[in-house]
């Protein structure tokens, strides 16, 4: 489960997230939604510890979050970076090698649904091919929290629907949570559990999607728009 | 262990350009200095000092390798950072690649200019050619693991300042930083009370080569060593040794808790 509670972070005077509280629950997919500078990102580097907060707490499963949660959750960036060195083989055996919880198996197993070949250097690949590597690393580990930051980003929109129906399969949502930030609503609102909207720091909605669906008769795209309005 | 290991894999990956470069460079230098000495028919005295050049350039050989890999780092902190590896761990692995880097690099310039030496040098007696490579191994490796830790203390703190400014000013502070830093340590290890206190355990070394004399004459090149007796203090090497680790371990404090991505 992650907790956050009374965050607020700030970089230098700019405001990024203002007075958050948020219980994620495990064994569910939740999108984290909101225009570009909202604090999405920000949301989930402070869960991934990789960010620190102004001022409030964050728990994941009951652990204050340091640096060191990454034992404990599997973190997927926005940025196109990697070691571009590494062969896609490479890059899945150092990320099993840096991390206990990694399946190597279910990591070729997700390979194969990417389509992509182990052989292949990571600075051959194009943007499409390496967002489906960062989602391979990451959903290769078995971690009891999932964060993924826009992982949709640079895939072909022909294939990206098959890549998140797909998605599902590869979670163990009895065990793990998941939170994914994406622009792609249309995409993944079909395998959402819940959504949180977030607008300039605030966290202004967060609701089951079947309960939108149900009693707004609303799409999640169609009940955004209402709420950005 | 095993995931630093293969954290050291990669590092060795990843710092590998810096390594070839390096190689290159220095024979580039042996080879030109030979060339550019056969041409005016001192290619001794040349190589000779190439040799000092690449080893007085070889100090800086680790702080070079850090710059590169910690640049390289700095554009994914996400995926360096994101490790339940302590900030000890990633940058001992960093020191540990870019010594042995360093080493290789080294012994190949001294087994190439040693063959030279011995072959072609006939004022200097074996046991000072054994002299001058100790020497030169003691004082190249010391003086560069200091200058190493020092580098990453202060990246740290660059790192610390960019996350609030940007990439100039970081620089600016972190330079006169520096600057103040070294003046007050200077004044600080130069203290009556501090003076007593490390300069214990005294070496003597006697004939230490502490510079050369070149000369030209009857058509012979001609080349003398200036030796003289001096003592180091292991007090002295302790001190600097306390500090080295104070400063490693402050910038890993600094990066697991200051440093953002």
């Amino acid at each position: 489960m992650i907790k956050l509670t009374d965050v607020t972070k700030k970089y230098g005077t700019k405001r990024a997230l203002e007075d958050v509280n948020l219980t994620l629950s495990k064994g569910k997919l939740i999108g984290l939604v909101g225009e570009n500078g909202s604090g999405k990102s920000t949301t989930l580097k402070l869960i991934a510890g990789l960010n620190h907060p102004t001022c409030g707490d964050i728990t994941v499963n009951g652990e204050k979050v340091t640096r060191k949660i990454a034992s404990s959750v599997s973190y997927l960036s926005e940025l196109d970076e990697y070691y571009r060195f590494f062969t896609v083989k490479d890059a899945i055996e150092f990320q099993a090698s840096q991390f206990v919880d990694f399946d190597i198996e279910k990591a070729y197993e997700i390979m194969k649904f990417m389509k992509l070949e182990p052989q292949q250097k990571l600075k051959h690949l194009s943007k499409g091919n390496r967002s489906r590597v960062k989602i391979v690393l990451t959903l290769g580990r078995n971690a009891p929290v999932v964060l993924m930051d826009e992982p949709f980003s640079g895939l072909d929109p022909m294939v990206r629907n098959s890549i998140v129906k797909g998605l599902i399969s590869f979670v163990d949502l009895d065990k793990q949570l998941v939170l994914i930030t994406t622009h792609e609503i249309r995409e993944v609102e079909n395998i959402l559990d819940e959504i949180v909207a977030i607008r300039d720091g605030y966290i202004i909605a967060h609701h089951n999607v079947d309960d939108i669906r149900k009693e707004n008769k609303q799409s999640i795209v169609d009940w955004m728009t209402e709420i950005y309005a | 262990m095993g995931a630093w290991l293969a954290l050291t894999k990669k590092e060795f990956r990843l710092g590998f350009p810096v390594f070839i470069t390096a190689l290159i460079l220095y024979a580039g230098m042996m080879v030109g200095a030979y060339f550019l000495g056969k041409q005016i028919d001192h290619e001794e005295a040349l190589i000779l000092m190439a040799f000092m050049f690449v080893m007085g350039v070889h100090i800086l050989f680790l702080v070079f390798y850090l710059h590169y890999t910690l640049s390289s780092e700095r554009k994914r902190l996400h995926l360096w950072l994101h490790t339940p590896m302590s900030i000890a761990g990633l940058l001992l692995s960093k020191l540990f690649t870019g010594i042995v880097f360093m080493a290789v690099t080294f012994v190949v310039t001294l087994s190439a200019s040693s063959l030279f030496f011995n072959q072609n040098i006939d004022f200097f007696n074996e046991q000072t050619i054994y002299n001058i490579m100790g020497l030169s191994t003691a004082v190249v490796f010391n003086g560069a693991i200091w200058l190493a830790v020092t580098f990453i203390f202060f990246w740290s703190i660059f790192l610390t300042f960019s996350q609030q400014m940007n990439d100039f000013l970081s620089f600016i502070l972190t330079f006169m930083l520096f600057l103040i830093t070294g003046w007050v340590y200077g004044l600080i290890t130069s203290m009556g009370f501090v003076e007593t206190i490390t300069t214990w355990g005294p070496i003597r070394v006697d004939d230490i080569i502490v510079g050369f004399e070149f000369g030209y004459m009857d058509n012979a090149f001609e080349a003398n060593t200036l030796s003289e007796a001096s003592i180091f203090y292991i007090g002295h090497f302790i001190r600097d040794l306390i500090v080295s680790i104070i400063m490693f371990f402050a910038a890993c404090w600094m990066i697991d808790r200051k440093v953002e991505v």
